[in-house]
């Protein structure tokens, strides 16, 4: 495939990925909504029964409580999903206790306090059931959507192209949904360098692993490689990092700066402090000298080359990730760390174990829509 | 210096690695949570008050939530 050719499709599958993810959780927000207002409906009542005239009675506290759970809900509902949203407070709380006092002055006690503290948990925990439902079943969305984004007939049939294709499509999908919803794994976002290697693989027809084995990319934003340091840190593995003493913790970043050069300066020997004062471009001769000896000139020359020697990324190694030796199927499914194949047989076996994963009292219970790809469809030229 | 990278080897060709982050699982965690924090809830409110004032004073069936 021609280089141009795969950076379109690389960034085009990206793009369809990361729409149709969007639109998906929209929809499946949109339809727990509707489930939230059917089962407020169910546990909060806003009628009762006198038990002395034996009429029904309206209950304004019902109403009250419902209207409650409905805020509570689509609000958390909302946060959980990546949308804009009120944060719930303890000041909402005790304004919402404080309408039900006026409606039910005969309330005892905290009672209504309670009350109130009850839906609002019971919308929060509904609410939290339904975004793990979703975030589940979109699971097996991706799968179903990236076959169909890359069809077996797509790319003339280049096997490499078409499962290559099909896995970023899922990549791509994961990451909105699991950004989204605030579930992604640390340092496993899809970058622009990841796009470019994805690329340059349908360029080339050279698979490469692009994500570790423990779910992290193996390259970063800049396309260099990720450290173990990194890896380690972002599983949350503790002690990576020597703890920040009391004195630099309350001084300014350039007090800190001037101390580690300063310190840097006075414990290398004549021959290393020449050594920078060369690379610097100052004069060598002053190596004999304390800092504070040192000329504004000479200062800022070796503090410049300190900190063009000292930053992480001109360190890093560029990536250059082994070529993966397997049929194309399984390689594209190496490339991303991905547990299955996705091969267009497969993809009603999937929905089954998705239904199944999602379980027990199901608030989305209705399948998505699935539909190919509408949009640009560029062919192998 | 950086830290080395991680070594490339001809295992890096073979799939069925289960990653160890899952963000169902995430997910489920956080559900586990409210769940426990609504029960906690749900057995105060009933320290001082039965289901039966509850529905009738609230309109909150506790039975219902629970099902």
């Amino acid at each position: 495939m021609q280089a141009a050719l795969a950076e379109a499709v690389a960034r085009t599958t990206r793009e369809q990925a990361v729409t149709d993810a969007r639109n998906d959780l929209r929809e499946l927000r949109r339809r727990a909504v509707e489930a939230g207002r059917d089962r407020s409906r169910k546990i909060i009542k806003t009628s009762r029964i006198d038990t002395r005239s034996g009429e029904i009675r309206y209950n304004p506290a019902g109403r009250l409580l419902r209207d409650w759970y409905l805020h509570v809900y689509m609000n958390a509902l909302r946060a959980t999903l990546g949308e804009p949203a009120v944060a719930v407070d303890a000041q909402q709380v005790e304004d919402m206790t404080g309408h039900l006092r006026r409606i039910r002055p005969d309330t005892k006690g905290l009672n209504g306090l309670h009350a109130v503290g009850v839906v609002r948990d019971v919308a929060a925990d509904d609410a939290a059931h339904a975004s793990a439902g979703i975030v589940a079943h979109l699971g097996g969305v991706a799968a179903r959507r990236a076959v169909l984004h890359a069809s077996d007939d797509r790319f003339d049939g280049d096997q490499l192209a078409i499962h290559v294709t099909r896995h970023w499509y899922q990549r791509c999908y994961d990451d909105h949904v699991h950004g989204a919803t605030r579930s992604r794994q640390p340092l496993a976002d899809v970058t622009e360098a990841e796009e470019h290697q994805v690329a340059l693989t349908l360029g080339s027809g050279q698979p490469r692993r692009l994500i570790g084995k423990d779910g992290i990319p193996l390259l970063t934003a800049h396309g260099t490689v990720l450290t173990n340091l990194d890896r380690r840190l972002a599983a949350g593995e503790p002690g990576l990092i020597s703890s920040i003493t009391e004195t630099e913790h309350h001084t300014d970043p350039t007090a800190v700066l001037r101390n580690r050069i300063t310190r840097t300066w006075s414990e290398l020997g004549l021959g290393d402090r020449g050594r920078w004062l060369r690379l610097a471009g100052a004069e060598p001769t002053s190596g004999d000298l304390a800092w504070s000896e040192l000329n504004a000139a000479a200062q800022s020359k070796l503090i410049r080359l300190y900190l063009d020697t000292h930053r992480p990324d001109q360190l890093g190694v560029s990536f250059d990730g082994e070529v993966i030796n397997n049929r194309p199927q399984l390689a594209a499914m190496v490339m991303f760390n991905h547990r299955r194949q996705l091969d267009a047989r497969d993809i009603e076996s999937m929905k089954g174990e998705v239904e199944a994963d999602t379980g027990g009292r199901r608030i989305v219970d209705s399948e998505i829509a699935i539909r190919p790809t509408v949009g640009p469809r560029l062919e192998h030229g | 210096m950086p830290d080395t990278p991680p070594p490339n080897s001809s295992e890096d060709d073979q799939p069925g690695n289960e990653p160890a982050w899952s963000a169902a699982e995430v997910m489920r965690d956080r559900a586990t949570e409210t769940r426990r924090q609504r029960d906690a809830a749900i057995t105060e409110l009933r320290a001082s008050m039965d289901d039966e004032q509850v529905r009738d004073e609230f309109g909150i069936d506790l039975g219902e939530i629970e099902r």
